[in-house]
């Protein structure tokens, strides 16, 4: 309420400023006190107060002391507006052009601008969320790392710059199929403080106690989505069971919506297993903090940097001097951003090009109008009217355009917002919807109406300079050629914007026409994949997961066009990586430790299912049990690193590191090599572990359909949960996909910005072609006499025509080379998404020159037309 | 403060606001509805329109704030202004003028003009 009457008094005060200052420091206050603050979401008596104040102005309406300037600024830009709104009507055609030109730069911007607001700017839905870290390890090569147990107690007991600390993991259990599907939900292991550090306090219930943490009790906080969507938002959910696959655990509370770490995707937190033997080189846990107040980010590094050299010293033989070990403090913000930066610097640079090309499009066509209108403002000037006032009115005209453009370009961006959202990082709140989003009101409205006052300030002091008397005598000498010059100017810039967005649109196009026809080491078209949890209770050890994969195997087998299936502990292209360490026998370790590769768990007929070619020696089969020898196959890349020979098969590794006590692993195979992460990275080497000597519990299964069968490609993915549920109704069944879908999933940054790229090319033709018209229409128009006598001299149409379309082509040919020098200078920003892109790619540089030679042609044709259509006897006659 | 005795050609509204003021101080808001009710609604001011008014023959020296302690007990926050003897001077000389330019035209008497 308090606010809202300091807001009233803060209107009322604006707008008293209509009135002279001796009037308002004798009545002002007791003008005001007529207007009492309105009830509430009074917009109307807001403006009612506005109109009402500024009429009443003194000196306002036809008071003499008016015409002597005594009217203030307010009611001044009150009554320009009212008339810019009145000339915008009488001429709607033109602002129709600015508006819409403004509208579709400005919805573009306005999308981009939410998506860094919410990964970047917007506020973490936290109290003082400032103060919330991340603390993580450093390595050689990764910046910010997750740490172990004994890591996170000393980062906790030893520093002083943090008021609460927490530990967590990511945890996936399978809810039981008791009054439903079986499914499979995301989870997080965490400490007592966990909560203590975000600071928001449960919906419903409580957090954690400090002992049930430490006896491990079988408790769950559950997500707002996971109260609604299971438990109807009953309240009387806490002290009911949650039904795991492990057994019932009890709800003791539930998160508010606006609580989603470390993902919008966990729907349970659980206590911390206390069991675990605590192990320093185990790097799976992720920490958070809250720093102590008046402690800033930088102090908190630094006293983490310090106390890892101390833990350096303490434990040299896990930190090894050549691991470039160390461990470092973060913004949360940050943490949860990275990854994004990249793209959205991307867009950032188009949108901001995009937007100045329509500024400078809204520039000329204002620049235009302003010419037009130059005889009627000299008699408005002759009469006493002030350029000041003139100069206010342009201001007015640019400001409503553009807030009407901002409104508009709102909406167009509500739809593109809808397609960038997949750029959110998970776990930073983002707003619905732009229209009901204070931020992007704002910033859409600000930005539209600078833009649109801007580009009218700019247009009338450049096309306004109008010399009074020589107007009103009619001569003709009054010289543009300064506009002139600014405007072929803007038209130049932009096509060097189209150009730079159209090679930039052009080397990621070629880029992602390579990806679609890379190889990705395996057969993707009629595969079928989902995903299984193996209960860790009713499949606690390696050969009840076994005699299940066989099962499963044997009876899709059965299915007829099935022709061939397998599992493996993470699906390819499906975006998760597993990598671990190994020694190689006879091979001393280097200055950076043990070598690394892609570990994967993979049932005997994995690579037959995804066609992944045998280099050399056989696959797994059913000798390869726990009892019998440890055998590993790899993969082509990793076997030319480490035995360079060609006589990887038979040879030994361990899987254990540096543990000569643990049995070693024998290399039996080596397999084509496969893109793992996505098509564009180059494929990484594999290391693959039989399912009946290594267990995994989590399975991506894959099946090979037979093409004909067309029912049966049909009814795609869910050949493999009917299988499941056939053999186990409680096994949650998820993310039934094909191949080909995982494919295009993996690639889907890629495309996005790709189609972004093609879209803000596009529109920037437009634009462009839009600016070269407008200049050569205007130079045609003001020529046309030049063009008559010329005519009349014999000279033939076609010649003009050239003169004029030579004119716009040269124009296109300055802006091309200055777009081609920018695109040179920013093209490596698109390697973080197009990783192999080739920039100054000749092919490109041709076609975009000569689709911008043409849209040259094309823009300059119709005034040139015009030129040859001159009649040379009307020019001589005067009228032309 | 410069006064004058030239009223040039008071409008209806200012002599109106001199008359009700004659009868006694009042503030902004009750002079507002005294308009009102004196024109049978045919004079409505707004507020911002008022107090132009109030500023303008304020500055001829027609009218006057009250000073805080002589403003009716319990209503001292409120601005009170009153007629000065000028003003009073002024207003009786424009509606005598006004009343021998007008009563030809008017059938009866109007009732409450001095």
């Amino acid at each position: 309420m308090a606010a809202r009457r300091d807001w009233w008094a803060a209107w009322i005060t604006f707008w008293l400023r209509c009135y002279p200052r001796e009037f308002r420091s004798r009545f002002g206050a007791d003008l005001a006190a007529q207007y009492p603050t309105p009830a509430r979401g009074s917009v109307a008596a807001a403006i009612r107060a506005a109109r009402d104040l500024c009429r009443g102005g003194i000196g306002a309406r036809g008071d003499d002391r008016a015409r002597r300037g005594g009217r203030g600024f307010a009611a001044d830009t009150f009554a320009e507006l009212a008339a810019a709104w009145r000339g915008i009507r009488r001429r709607p055609a033109m602002f129709v052009a600015v508006g819409v030109t403004l509208a579709v730069s400005a919805s573009l911007t306005i999308a981009v601008f939410a998506i860094a607001d919410a990964a970047l700017l917007r506020p973490l839905p936290y109290p003082n969320d400032r103060q919330l870290v991340s603390i993580g390890n450093i390595w050689d090569g990764f910046p910010h790392a997750s740490v172990s147990v004994p890591e996170y107690d000393d980062y906790r007991q030893r520093a002083r710059s943090f008021q609460s600390t927490a530990l967590y993991s990511s945890v996936n259990l399978n809810l039981s199929a008791a009054g439903g599907v079986p499914e499979r939900i995301q989870g997080t292991r965490v400490t007592a403080s966990f909560f203590d550090v975000f600071a928001l306090p449960p919906e419903l219930g409580r957090a954690f106690t400090a002992d049930e943490v430490r006896t491990g009790a079988d408790v769950a906080v559950i997500s707002y989505g996971l109260w609604i969507r299971r438990f109807g938002g009953d309240r009387a959910v806490v002290g009911r069971p949650l039904a795991t696959d492990a057994g019932p655990r009890t709800i003791v509370g539930v998160m508010p919506a606006a609580f989603q770490f470390p993902s919008q995707a966990v729907e349970v937190w659980l206590p911390v297993l206390a069991t675990e033997r605590p192990n320093r080189g185990a790097h799976t846990r992720w920490m958070v903090a809250r720093l102590a107040d008046g402690v800033s980010v930088a102090q908190a590094g630094s006293e983490i940097r310090e106390i890892a050299r101390v833990l350096q010293r303490e434990y040299p033989g896990n930190y090894p001097a050549g691991s470039g070990w160390s461990a470092g403090v973060k913004p949360l913000r940050d943490v949860l951003a990275s990854g994004v930066d990249a793209a959205l610097s991307i867009l950032g640079v188009a949108v901001t090009a995009l937007m100045l090309l329509g500024c400078a499009n809204v520039a000329g066509l204002l620049i235009a109008r302003h010419l037009d209108g130059r005889h009627e403002r000299a008699v408005s000037i002759a009469l006493g009217a002030s350029r000041r006032l003139l100069l206010l009115r342009s201001v007015c005209e640019g400001l409503l355009v553009g807030g009407v453009s901002g409104a508009a370009g709102l909406i167009g961006a509500e739809w593109l917002y809808g397609a960038l959202q997949h750029w959110l990082p998970d776990g930073v709140p983002r707003p619905a919807s732009l229209l009901l989003d204070a931020r992007a009101l704002t910033f859409a409205l600000g930005m539209t109406s600078a833009a649109g006052a801007l580009a009218a300030l700019v247009s009338a002091l450049r096309g306004g300079g109008a010399e009074t008397v020589d107007l009103l005598r009619g001569t003709r000498s009054v010289t543009d050629a300064g506009t002139r010059r600014m405007r072929t100017a803007l038209a130049t810039a932009q096509v060097a914007a189209a150009v730079a967005l159209l090679v930039a649109g052009g080397y990621a196009a070629r880029s992602f026409a390579r990806v679609l026809a890379t190889d990705v080491g395996f057969v993707t078209r009629d595969v079928v994949t989902a995903r299984v949890a193996l209960s860790p209770v009713r499949y606690p050890a390696v050969p009840a997961q076994v005699a299940f994969v066989d099962r499963l195997e044997q009876a899709l087998l059965q299915e007829p066009g099935v022709t061939a299936v397998g599992a493996v502990s993470i699906l390819p292209l499906s975006g998760s990586t597993n990598d671990s360490t190994f020694a190689v026998e006879g091979r001393a370790p280097s200055a950076a430790g043990l070598p690394n590769a892609q570990t994967r768990t993979v049932s005997d007929g994995y690579f037959h299912a995804l066609g992944i070619p045998m280099v050399a020696g056989r696959a797994f089969d059913a000798r390869d049990t726990l009892d019998a020898p440890q055998v590993a196959i790899v993969s082509a890349s990793l076997a030319r690193r480490y035995w360079p020979n060609g006589d990887a098969v038979g040879r030994r590794i361990n899987r254990y590191g540096r543990a000569t006590d643990r049995p070693w692993t024998t290399v039996v195979g080596i397999v084509g090599d496969v893109r793992h992460l996505n098509p564009m990275l180059a494929p990484e080497p594999i290391l693959y572990y039989p399912i009946r000597q290594s267990p995994a519990g989590s399975l991506g299964l894959v099946a090979r359909l037979d093409a004909n069968r067309a029912d049966l490609v049909t009814r795609g993915p869910r050949v493999l949960a009917d299988a499941v549920r056939a053999i186990d109704p409680e096994q949650p069944v998820w993310m039934p996909r094909t191949m080909e879908e995982w494919r295009a999933l993996s690639t889907e940054d890629a495309k996005l910005t790709l189609s972004l790229l093609a879209l803000f090319g596009g529109v920037a033709v437009i634009l462009a072609s839009i600016g070269i018209f407008g200049v050569i229409a205007h130079g045609v128009a003001r020529r046309r006499r030049e063009f008559g006598i010329r005519l009349a001299l014999g000279a033939a149409p076609a010649r003009l025509m050239f003169d004029v379309v030579g004119r716009g082509l040269v124009m296109a040919a300055v802006g091309a080379a200055l777009g081609l020098a920018a695109a040179s200078a920013t093209g490596d920003a698109l390697s973080p998404v197009f990783p192999d892109v080739v920039v100054r790619d000749p092919w490109v540089w041709l076609g975009v020159i000569g689709l911008v030679a043409v849209i040259a042609v094309a823009a300059s044709f119709v005034p040139a037309r015009r030129a040859m259509n001159v009649s040379p006897v009307e020019t001589l006659r005067g009228d032309g | 403060m410069r006064t004058t005795r030239d009223p040039g050609a008071l409008r209806t509204t200012d002599l109106l606001v001199l008359v009700i003021l004659g009868e006694g101080p009042m503030h902004g808001y009750a002079l507002a509805q005294a308009l009102d009710d004196r024109t049978g609604g045919q004079v409505r001011v707004r507020p911002g329109d008022l107090y132009r008014v109030l500023y303008r023959l304020d500055r001829a020296g027609w009218l006057e704030e009250v000073p805080e302690a002589a403003r009716p007990s319990g209503d001292e926050r409120r601005t009170y202004y009153r007629i000065t003897p000028l003003g009073r001077r002024v207003a009786r000389e424009q509606a005598s003028m006004l009343w021998r330019a007008v009563a030809p035209l008017v059938r009866q008497p109007v009732k409450g003009a001095k």
